[in-house]
C-alpha cells in the first residue's frame, strides 16, 4: 500500500509546487516538516485554505493518525487550524499506517454529508508520460474529493499546482492562463463558463478533465474546438466509491463493453436503469450509485440522478435529460431544469435559461419549446421559463438544484 | 393601460396554444362557451396557462381555492380569475 506521504515524497525536490497567487515554494522546502513525535493526536480536523503550510501537514498526517477531517475554511486567512479533536489522548500511533480521510460530499441533491475514505483508494492511478511536465490548475476546493484528486495527481506527477484565489471565475481563468496552465479539471458547468471567459480558446491545455455532472456531447465538442491539442478525459467518480470510469474517446457516456470489462476501474452493472459499482474488496456486494443510465447503441449514457426526478402529474421527468435537449437548441448557452410546484399538476418542469449574448429570449424560447416538443415526452417539455444572467453553481462547481 | 383580467386570460390562452397546442391546428377563438377540454389544450398546456397567468397577474386562484375547482368552459375559467381578482381588489 502506498500512503499519501509516500506519494508526496515521489515529487522531485526542488520543483516549484504551489504557484499562482500563493507563495511559490519548492516541494523540498515543505516536505521537511514532521509531525511531532511527542504530540500525536488520533484524529485531526483541518479547516483551511490550501497553502504551503497545509502541504507538509497533510503529508505528515497520512499514516500517522487514524482519521483526518477536511472541512470548509472558516476565516479566509490561509492559516491552517489544526483542531485536535482527540488531542494527545494517546501518544501511541495505532493507525498502522492507515489513515481515513473524511470528506464532505458536494451535496448536489441534498445536504452535504461526511464520508470516510481510506488514503490508498485516493491515489491516482494514471501514469504520466516521461518528459511531460504538467502544470495543473486547481479550481475545486482542495478539501473536497475532487480537489484532493487534482492535488494528488499534481503531486504524483511532479507537476506545479496553480491555485487561483477563490472568487470570480473569469479572474481565476486569467490567472490560469498567465501561469501557463496545461492540465485542468472542472465540472461541465464550470467548463461552460471557462469557455466564455476565454473565448480565444485554451490552446495551452494538454489535458482537460471533466466530471462531477453529466458530461454531454455539446460540451465535449466545445472543448475540442477550444483546445484542439488537449486530451479530453471525462471521468465518473464519486466521493463514496472513488474513481470509477475514465473515457477519452470524446464521445458522451461510456462504451457498453465496459460492463463486461471496465479497463480503469471496478466492475460495473446496470440494475433497473441504475448504475451499480463493485469497489474492490466488497464482493459480492454492489454499490448503488443513484445515477440513472440508458443504453443507446454501443454507448451507456448518463441520464441523471435518481434523486432529482420531477413528478409531473404522475409522470417522471429526469431534469438532466431536459437540460441536454435544451442545450441542443441554438442560442441557449446554459440551462438548469428543476421541478416547481404547480396548482394543477403537482409539479411542473421549470427551465432557467442563459441565452447567448445579444439574442432575444422570447425568440429563443419559441425555438426551445419547439425543439423540446420534437425530442421529449409531452410532460417533460418545460412549462415555466425564466431567463437569467447566469446560473448558480455550487462551491463544488455543480449546478445548484436546491 | 394594462390589459384587464379577461383580455389577459384570452391572450395567454392564445399564446400557450401557439406554443403548446396541437401542431398545425387552427387557433380557437376561446369564446366563453368553448369547452376547455375540447380546445386542444391538454393538462400540460393548462398548467402552463395557469403558471403564465400567475406571472402576469400576480395570483393563482387554483392555489387559493379552498376546494378543487375544474372550470368546464373558457367562460368559467375567465370568471374564476375575475372573481379572484375582485376579491383581491376589495380586500
Amino acid at each position: 500500500m502506498t500512503t499519501l506521504r509516500q506519494a508526496l515524497q515521489r515529487v522531485p525536490p526542488g520543483r516549484e509546487f504551489l504557484v499562482g497567487e500563493r507563495a511559490t515554494r519548492t516541494f523540498g522546502d515543505v516536505a521537511n516538516l514532521h509531525w511531532s513525535q511527542h504530540f500525536v493526536p488520533r484524529a485531526v480536523a483541518l479547516t483551511c485554505e490550501i497553502s504551503e503550510t497545509a502541504l507538509p501537514i497533510l503529508a505528515a498526517l497520512d499514516g500517522a493518525v487514524d482519521r483526518v477531517y477536511l472541512g470548509p475554511q472558516t476565516p479566509a486567512t490561509g492559516v491552517v487550524e489544526v483542531d485536535c479533536v482527540a488531542a494527545a489522548l494517546d501518544h501511541v500511533v495505532s493507525s498502522a499506517g492507515r489513515t481515513d480521510w473524511v470528506f464532505r460530499t458536494s451535496g448536489t441533491s441534498g445536504p452535504p454529508a461526511s464520508l470516510a475514505k481510506a488514503s490508498d483508494s485516493l491515489l491516482p492511478s494514471r501514469k504520466v508520460a516521461a518528459g511531460e511536465v504538467p502544470r495543473w490548475g486547481l479550481l475545486y476546493d482542495w478539501w473536497r474529493f475532487a480537489g484532493i484528486q487534482v492535488f494528488l495527481e499534481a503531486a504524483a506527477s511532479g507537476s506545479s499546482l496553480i491555485c487561483p484565489a477563490p472568487g470570480d471565475l473569469a479572474r481565476r481563468a486569467l490567472v490560469l492562463q498567465e501561469q501557463r496552465c496545461t492540465h485542468l479539471s472542472a465540472t461541465p458547468s464550470l467548463w461552460r463558463r471557462l469557455l466564455t471567459a476565454q473565448p480565444s480558446g485554451w490552446t495551452n491545455l494538454r489535458q482537460i478533465t471533466l466530471g462531477g455532472e453529466v458530461v454531454d456531447q455539446q460540451i465535449l465538442n466545445g472543448l475540442r474546438r477550444a483546445a484542439p491539442a488537449a486530451r479530453i478525459t471525462h471521468i465518473y467518480a464519486s466521493t463514496e466509491v472513488g474513481p470509477v470510469i475514465s473515457v477519452q474517446d470524446g464521445e458522451a457516456g461510456f462504451p457498453v463493453s465496459f460492463l463486461n470489462h471496465n479497463p480503469s476501474g471496478p466492475p460495473l452493472a446496470i440494475d433497473d436503469g441504475e448504475l451499480l459499482v463493485q469497489p474492490a474488496g466488497t464482493e459480492p456486494q454492489w454499490f448503488r450509485t443513484g445515477d440513472l443510465v440508458e443504453v443507446a447503441g454501443d454507448r451507456v449514457l448518463f441520464v441523471g440522478r435518481s434523486s432529482s426526478v420531477i413528478n409531473v402529474g404522475g409522470e417522471k421527468v429526469q431534469p438532466e435529460m431536459v437540460e441536454r435537449v435544451l442545450l441542443e437548441t441554438p442560442g441557449i448557452f446554459a440551462a438548469r431544469v428543476l421541478g416547481t410546484a404547480s396548482s394543477t399538476l403537482g409539479s411542473i418542469v421549470s427551465a432557467d435559461i442563459v441565452v447567448l449574448q445579444g439574442l432575444d429570449p422570447q425568440v429563443v424560447r419559441q425555438a426551445a419549446v419547439a425543439h423540446c416538443r420534437s425530442r421529449l415526452p409531452r410532460h417533460a417539455v418545460p412549462a415555466r421559463w425564466r431567463f437569467v444572467e447566469e446560473l448558480d453553481v455550487t462551491r463544488a462547481g455543480k449546478i445548484a438544484r436546491a | 393601460m394594462s390589459l384587464g383580467v379577461r383580455e389577459t386570460v384570452q391572450a395567454v390562452l392564445r399564446d400557450v396554444f401557439a406554443e403548446y397546442g396541437p401542431e398545425d391546428a387552427p387557433l380557437p377563438a376561446f369564446q366563453d362557451h368553448q369547452v376547455m377540454l375540447e380546445s386542444g389544450l391538454d393538462s400540460l398546456a393548462f398548467a402552463v396557462v395557469v403558471t403564465e397567468l400567475d406571472d402576469r397577474l400576480g395570483f393563482d386562484p387554483f392555489t387559493e381555492a379552498e376546494e378543487p375547482f375544474y372550470p368546464r368552459t373558457v367562460g368559467e375559467f375567465i370568471s374564476f380569475y375575475e372573481v379572484s381578482a375582485q376579491g383581491r381588489a376589495g380586500s
